[in-house]
């Protein structure tokens, strides 16, 4: 090859891991696709296209399913990824110092634009330490001796984990005892975080020690971890437990909610996103859409017309007070909305989820949460189940005749 | 609402995108009792009284649950239910269970209807009683329903007992045992 003009930024050889093949059949290998590269001038060589794909012929199958990412193959790999991203900052024009991993991905979503439904599917450009699988390193020397001590009891890095805490917990208990000796020992009760962290997972705790675990060993190890947890620990030892914890999300600051707008008459109304100012709310195929107004008087207008004619049945009627009713917010609101599609079960749900996110404007943030946890703001996501062949209905299968 | 138990069919994979599927996965089978709702969404609490309760007289495990609640996604509350006053869940299910054909109008009407008879008859009772026995009529049309509920749970029914290193089915007590679901 020609020694590539810098302007275009040539030499590219970029790898765009599928992911899902990754996951799904790591052992099968990935494919590597060099891009074409930039040809801003004449003088730029045309890059060829490598496409070597990993399986070729069936004999080579079976080997390649042995096959391991030795270290210099995830070396290389890196190597590979940290050139390819600079070129990638290059052709997006930023700057390649400060491109991070956000970058990267707007960048391929930009230059590799993908239909597919499946999000593991679609063209993505990570660091290899996230693709390739963790994999250990050769247990033992030239000699034949294992470099870890525990070696032999199959499960090195968890029995080792199990000794560091254990040693913890002991030592703990020692710096107890001394104090009591001394007399300096005062009762302090923890004070647990309830929730805003939970133990990791038994996947997670595999994916830390590249081991597989079993039930019990994981329990056994929750379990030493809480006991250690319990006593009066100092920094180190809680920097240690704290490893093994995660986060755990509020749900309720996942929502976004619109700040309360003034119409002429200075009634307050809510608005919703963008330009329109409705809230919208769906039910399998109905789709709502309703303005809140404070200082009313508890009327209801649909498409134009009142709501006791509209829903002529009660437990329609009782759905669109459900939020009202929940809020002891009865005969102070009034609603304009307009509904279309499904039907009379599901525009009333439409209704009733399009009310609840306009009412969301009005209301304290304690009082959003409790609307949420009573099902309030949950788009339903049950729609009708479609009929299969060779049989009558979703479910119900033909009559079984014996002959 | 108990994990959606796996029952698995061979073959067919016409499975819709956005459907869930419940952890237990068995290669080669897909499975067919599945729900829309993934396994971590919890059923809503429609109950005003529990979010009204000021925090100080909650007890730790209410605290504790409250805080759980607050990282748990939740399902949509159903077109059945409301927080109003006067809904009553034992009615409800029993208008679902005369609902034929899906006709839940027809059912529920049915039902009103009848709770709305019984208590006229009883006013009339009521009305036509003197009044020592006036104080032992029944008006609310609910009480007397659930009271007729629980007249027709069985009294006795049949219990596994072990005799002689067989199980014989035997007529017991159904009090002691555990409601039966």
């Amino acid at each position: 090859m020609a020694a590539p003009c810098v302007s275009c930024g040539a030499a590219a050889s970029y790898r765009l891991f599928l992911a899902g093949r990754v996951s799904f059949a790591r052992e099968q290998g990935l494919w590597k696709a060099a891009a074409a590269g930039l040809q801003t001038g004449t003088r730029c060589q045309i890059l060829r296209l490598k496409h070597s794909p990993a399986v070729t012929t069936k004999k080579n199958v079976a080997a390649l399913r042995r096959e391991s990412y030795t270290v210099d193959f995830i070396k290389k790999q890196i190597e590979e990824f940290n050139i390819g991203k600079r070129h990638l900052a290059n052709m997006m024009g930023e700057d390649p110092e400060t491109f991070t991993q956000e970058d990267i991905d707007r960048a391929i979503t930009y230059l590799f634009p993908s239909g597919l439904f499946e999000k593991r599917a679609r063209p993505i450009m990570k660091h290899p330490e996230e693709i390739f699988p963790k994999q250990r390193a050769i247990q033992w020397g030239e000699d034949g001796r294992p470099f870890h001590f525990l070696f032999y009891t199959g499960k090195q890095s968890y029995y080792s984990l199990m000794h560091e805490a254990y040693g913890k917990v002991l030592h703990v208990e020692e710096r107890q005892d001394q104090l009591r000796a001394k007399g300096l020992f005062s009762e302090k009760p923890k004070t647990k975080d309830p929730i805003g962290s939970r133990w990791l997972i038994k996947e997670e705790l595999e994916e830390m020690l590249v081991e597989k675990l079993s039930d019990q060993d994981y329990a056994q190890f929750i379990r030493l971890l809480e006991r250690l947890s319990a006593l009066p620990c100092d920094a180190a030892e809680e920097e240690f437990v704290g490893r093994f914890r995660r986060t755990v999300t509020v749900q309720s600051k996942k929502h976004l909610i619109e700040p309360l707008q003034y119409d002429e008459q200075g009634m307050a109304f809510s608005t919703g996103r963008g330009n329109a100012p409705w809230r919208r709310g769906k039910r399998k195929t109905a789709n709502a859409e309703a303005v809140v107004h404070g200082h009313g008087s508890g009327k209801i207008e649909i498409n134009g017309v009142d709501y006791l004619l509209y829903f002529p049945v009660t437990q329609d009627r009782e759905q669109l007070m459900f939020p009202f009713h929940f809020l002891d917010r009865l005969g102070k609101h009034d609603v304009t909305c307009t509904v279309s599609g499904g039907g009379r079960s599901s525009q009333a749900g439409a209704i009733r989820l399009a009310v609840a996110r306009a009412l969301c404007s009005f209301i304290t943030e304690d009082e959003v949460e409790w609307m949420r946890q009573a099902g309030l703001l949950t788009t339903d996501p049950r729609v009708r189940e479609r009929k299969k062949p060779g049989q009558e209905g979703a479910r119900r299968k033909f009559t079984w005749k014996k002959r | 609402m108990a994990a959606p138990t796996v029952k698995v069919a061979l073959g067919w994979s016409g499975l819709g995108l956005g459907v869930r599927r419940a952890a237990l996965r068995l290669p080669g089978l897909v499975q067919v009792r599945w729900s829309r709702y993934g396994p971590e969404y919890q059923d809503p609490q429609t109950d005003k009284e529990y979010y009204r309760k000021p925090l100080a007289q909650l007890t730790e495990e209410e605290t504790y649950e409250r805080e759980l609640r607050k990282t748990q996604v939740i399902k949509a509350a159903p077109a059945t239910k409301t927080c109003s006053v006067f809904e009553d869940p034992v009615i409800s299910k029993f208008t679902n269970m005369m609902m034929k054909g899906g006709n839940k109008i027809l059912a529920r009407s049915l039902m009103t209807q009848t709770l709305e008879a019984v208590k006229r008859k009883q006013f009339e009772k009521y009305h036509a009683a003197s009044a020592e026995e006036q104080a032992t009529i029944e008006r609310n049309p609910y009480t007397i329903f659930h009271q007729a509920l629980k007249n027709c749970e069985p009294v006795i029914g049949l219990v596994p007992i072990l005799k002689g290193g067989h199980f014989y089915q035997e007529w017991s007590g159904w009090e002691s045992r555990a409601a039966h679901v």
